[in-house]
């Protein structure tokens, strides 16, 4: 980069020298963050290959944003909440005031509370994508922290998808349809059976039947 | 030809005296400064949210143990057109070799005392180093459960290493002042590396807004109207509960496009000296009213923060009650005369 104004050697001036190396990183860096940015919601073959070759940079510095939803909900349902549902020995599976829900902590608006409920929307992404190992491998997980920390031993983990009501539910609907807790607006999208041996190993079962219904659906009732 | 050549030669001439004014001209540190401490304040909220739960997240039998966080199914992205994306992990942290319970506070409490470190401004450059190394950590320990925020405080603490941010309003500069002769603090002098630094977050800043707006437009619900009431609708995230706006559409409607043009507008207008005191309010009002009703606090008011990059040092300084300080020209001077 050619000086345009020899300004150097002036307390808090740049020498000409630096001023190129800078350019250059500062170059190289806007390039970076192009990809990194641009590829955040849809990325070409081409983009994510780029990235992949940036990603030592980019993914280290954390300025790949890894699709995280920056265009807060599209109204579809990937974008709703979740919860994950643990139920403890010996209770009743259609008492919904038996299941431990989490996130059970911290303050709703507050990154405590948000992180539980992304392990839920995680869980269920990749139950949904039939992701291999990865619903078992996070649900196992779950059911050993209630085992181990918890206190908890339960025979049932679950993730439940809170579906959004629409507005016309207020104008026109039943007092049941105004209630956003109804029965109606949860959906289950993975469910497992949990064996849990006498050292506290967790073997999981899915249930096959609740995946069936979990189909993808419109968040509007 | 040579109207070609000279015309090559005017824009390569007016290129990079553009270039060398943007990135180089120094100027007052004032406002990196005051970033130095909101990102901080910012980043031990980060850490502290963590405490209660860092057992239960990454010790023995946590949510997320260390093995499990690295199976390629769960660092995404992992699928592209159907194929697995075959590439290597560069999720490094620290934590990841950590999971007995006391070592892991102990580290943990490291961590705050580092993040507390830079937001007091004592050996703000290693403290700003090690601050970006911690939370990149925590980042890098279980990404799957990260959100809006991280990449926001990370960017903050990252570009914020460039400049000199313990010159001012630091323990750095009172304890500087006790070993002088004056006895008074010196006043920061205006640098180049403190312009690079905020011009980066600048830049990275609305790069984000103009991605955030046209995600946006990707999608049906931002075009129609009712996005908003999509966010209103999610009953176990919001602060507030608005379904009464159901009865008004049109505000419901208004909101929506106004978020989306405020988002569009910012990357493209914020540059102009007349129109960024009402783009910085319009800030203030959109992101407040956004985290009532998406519940995302830390990331709107991370938002916030990084929009205080486009605040004049001269501004700042009234604002931190500082005396004026002796630069040539603010820095926003030449944004303005883009």
């Amino acid at each position: 980069m050619q000086a345009a104004n020899s300004s150097v050697g002036g307390p808090g001036q740049i020498s000409d020298r630096m001023r190129s190396v800078v350019s250059l990183v500062l170059a190289l860096h806007i390039i970076v963050l192009f990809f990194a940015l641009s590829g955040n919601y849809f990325r070409s073959p081409l983009q994510a290959r780029i990235l992949g070759v940036l990603r030592p940079y980019a993914q280290l510095l954390n300025f790949e944003l890894d699709f995280l939803p920056y265009q807060l909900t599209h109204a579809q349902i990937s974008d709703v909440d979740h919860r994950i549902e643990l139920l403890p020995t010996g209770s009743d599976a259609a008492d919904d005031s038996a299941w431990l829900v989490l996130p059970d902590r911290g303050f709703r608006g507050g990154e405590r509370y948000k992180r539980y409920q992304r392990l839920g929307r995680l869980l269920a992404f990749l139950a949904e994508e039939n992701a291999g190992a990865g619903p078992s491998l996070l649900s196992r997980s779950v059911v050993e922290n209630a085992v181990h920390q918890g206190g908890v031993r339960p025979y049932q983990v679950r993730v439940r998808r809170h579906l959004l009501q629409s507005p016309d539910i207020f104008s026109g609907g039943t007092p049941e349809q105004r209630d956003p807790n109804a029965p109606t607006y949860f959906r289950v999208v993975y469910a497992a059976n949990a064996l849990i041996s006498e050292t506290g190993q967790v073997e999981l079962i899915k249930i096959d039947e609740t995946a069936e219904v979990a189909l993808p659906e419109s968040p509007q009732p | 030809m040579n109207a070609v050549q000279n015309y090559f030669q005017r824009l390569s001439h007016g290129f990079s005296s553009w270039w060398n004014r943007f990135w180089f001209e120094p100027s007052d540190p004032t406002t990196v400064c005051v970033l130095r401490i909101l990102a901080g304040l910012l980043g031990l909220y980060y850490l502290v949210s963590h405490t209660a739960d860092l057992t239960r997240w990454f010790g023995p039998h946590g949510l997320l143990p260390a093995g499990v966080v690295r199976q390629p199914e769960l660092l995404g992205p992992t699928l592209l057109d159907g194929a697995p994306l075959q590439q290597a992990s560069f999720h490094i942290s620290y934590l990841s070799w950590i999971s007995d319970p006391t070592l892991l506070l102990a580290v943990h409490f490291l961590g705050i005392l580092v993040l507390l470190a830079l937001t007091v401004g004592i050996f703000s450059r290693l403290a700003n180093v090690l601050s970006v190394v911690v939370i990149l950590s925590y980042v890098h320990r279980a990404p799957m459960i990260t959100g809006q925020l991280e990449p926001l405080l990370t960017m903050l603490l990252i570009y914020l290493c460039v400049a000199p941010t313990g010159a001012c309003l630091s323990l750095d500069q009172f304890l500087a002042a006790r070993r002088s002769a004056t006895k008074a603090p010196r006043p920061a002098e205006p640098r180049w590396d403190v312009t690079v630094c905020q011009r980066l977050i600048q830049v990275h800043l609305a790069g984000l807004y103009l991605v955030m707006g046209l995600t946006k437009l990707a999608g049906d619900t931002w075009w129609g109207g009712d996005a908003v009431w999509w966010l209103i609708a999610h009953t176990e995230s919001r602060l507030v509960d608005l379904s009464f706006l159901y009865a008004a559409p049109l505000v419901i409607n208004a909101w929506t496009h106004l978020i989306v043009l405020f988002e569009l507008a910012f990357p493209l207008l914020i540059w102009n000296r007349l129109a960024r005191p009402l783009l910085l309010v319009w800030a203030v009002v959109m992101w407040l009213s956004l985290s009532l009703i998406t519940g995302l606090v830390p990331f709107c008011l991370s938002m916030l923060l990084a929009n205080l990059a486009f605040v004049e040092p001269a501004t700042m300084r009234r604002l931190a009650g500082l005396p004026a300080a002796d630069t040539k020209q603010p820095l926003a001077e030449h944004v303005g005369a883009s």
